[in-house]
């Protein structure tokens, strides 16, 4: 931290901040090149399938390096896997930088300042997986739902039809088949998330 | 008039948001009385509304604000080609009407407190270019005034954020971003696995407390 630089302490604040500097984005055309064409061709083939089209939410494809950052330590002091002093100064690559100050001094303040950025930010319980590494801050992930009843024909890249039947995502190679045709590859520990290379 | 504040020069951008700090924290309170008026006014729209409000008859008049996957995600309430009309039609939990909220139900804990409406266009195929949206209930199809819910001469601003596991909408009064929004939703994605073992395994990792030395992060994730 350079001298005569202040630390805003963490807290709901820090949600406006990466709404306001550093926002995410569900949007597809945020994605990188060939990947951002193969979500593009994979979503609509999904839409277009017989004998009804698959209804697909995109959730999250740009993830900022500052959210990665904000969501990773509130995260984990929030659900009390490591002490508020112990969170690392931000030092990834985008700006601006936040600079946030985790320890406020007692335990009790700074895990409810956490909480409240947990809530602020509707992290779920399952953003255990709040990572600072993930494809989406390279723009090669997306996370969305896919849902559709019954079996559903979807074309692949080939051109060839195949029939997919509903049921969880993690487990549904016919889907992931068509997807990878794409180059939009399942992580198969992890509903929504789909990427160039399954991490 | 609203200004996208991503647009903003960041020193203006800075004094607005230290504002939006203590003006947050001096309207906390009234703020949170309105956020439980507005939740039985406003839901989100999934081929469905969402929303905390068990009593709505049929017709009452819904308006939608679009939120698609490539549109801007921060709306005025002047904006007229992100602003659709329907009306209620019945309560349901059909999946075959409105799957993709029947899914988000098994991931929230707070489900039971929504109730799905299917809604009908007012005009033919009006509402079928809505992938997802803000429904607010009591607006009339044809009022076209900007949408103002407070009433305070501000026009409210609408805004998407993309979060981890889920989407959250903002309803502002005025300027997004100032103090706290009126109403705050969700649409719940889920990260992890389905099904028995999407629990959260939290319980084994480590606690704060000076005995138990804090685990290296895991950073290489989804």
């Amino acid at each position: 931290m350079p001298p005569g630089k202040r630390r805003i302490l963490s807290g709901a604040y820090w949600v406006s901040w990466v709404k306001t500097y550093a926002p995410t984005s569900k949007e597809i055309k945020d994605l990188k090149g060939s990947f951002q064409t193969g979500v593009t061709e994979f979503k609509r083939a999904l839409e277009n399938a017989t004998p009804k089209g698959a209804v697909v939410v995109v959730s999250h494809t740009y993830r900022s390096d500052q959210a990665a950052y904000l969501w990773h330590w509130a995260w984990k002091i929030a659900n009390r896997k490591i002490q508020p002093k112990d969170a690392k100064p931000y030092a990834l690559p985008g700006r601006p930088v936040p600079e946030i100050e985790w320890d406020h001094g007692n335990s009790i303040a700074s895990v409810r300042a956490a909480e409240d950025m947990v809530k602020g930010f509707n992290l779920t319980k399952d953003s255990r997986f709040a990572p600072l590494t993930t494809r989406h801050r390279d723009r090669l992930a997306i996370d969305m739902t896919i849902k559709w009843t019954g079996t559903i024909h979807v074309r692949k890249k080939d051109g060839t039809w195949v029939p997919v039947t509903f049921g969880p995502v993690n487990a549904n190679t016919k889907l992931h088949e068509v997807g990878a045709s794409y180059g939009v590859k399942k992580l198969l520990d992890d509903a929504p998330h789909w990427s160039d290379n399954a991490t | 008039m609203m200004l996208r504040s991503r647009y903003m020069r960041p020193a203006a951008r800075s004094c607005l948001l230290a504002a939006a700090l203590l003006l947050g924290s001096a309207a906390g309170a009234v703020s949170h009385a309105n956020e439980r008026e507005y939740d039985s006014r406003i839901g989100v729209f999934i081929e469905c509304l969402s929303i905390r409000n068990d009593a709505l008859d049929p017709g009452t008049p819904v308006t939608i604000i679009r939120f698609n996957s490539e549109e801007e995600p921060i709306v005025s309430g002047d904006t007229h080609d992100r602003r659709f009309s329907g009306k209620i039609v019945a309560k349901t939990e059909s999946a075959e009407h409105c799957l993709p909220e029947i899914e988000e139900r098994k991931l929230r804990d707070d489900a039971d407190e929504f109730t799905l409406y299917v809604v009908a266009p007012v005009t033919a195929g009006g509402l079928d270019s809505i992938e997802i949206g803000i429904g607010i209930v009591g607006i009339a199809p044809n009022d076209t005034k900007p949408i103002d819910l407070d009433g305070n001469g501000a026009v409210d601003t609408f805004a998407e954020f993309s979060s981890l596991g889920s989407l959250i909408y903002d309803v502002w009064s005025g300027a997004p971003f100032w103090g706290e929004p009126l109403w705050t939703g969700y649409y719940v994605f889920g990260h992890g696995p389905e099904g028995e073992d999407a629990d959260c395994n939290c319980q084994s990792d480590e606690a704060i407390g000076p005995s138990q030395p804090p685990a290296p992060p895991s950073d290489s994730a989804p």
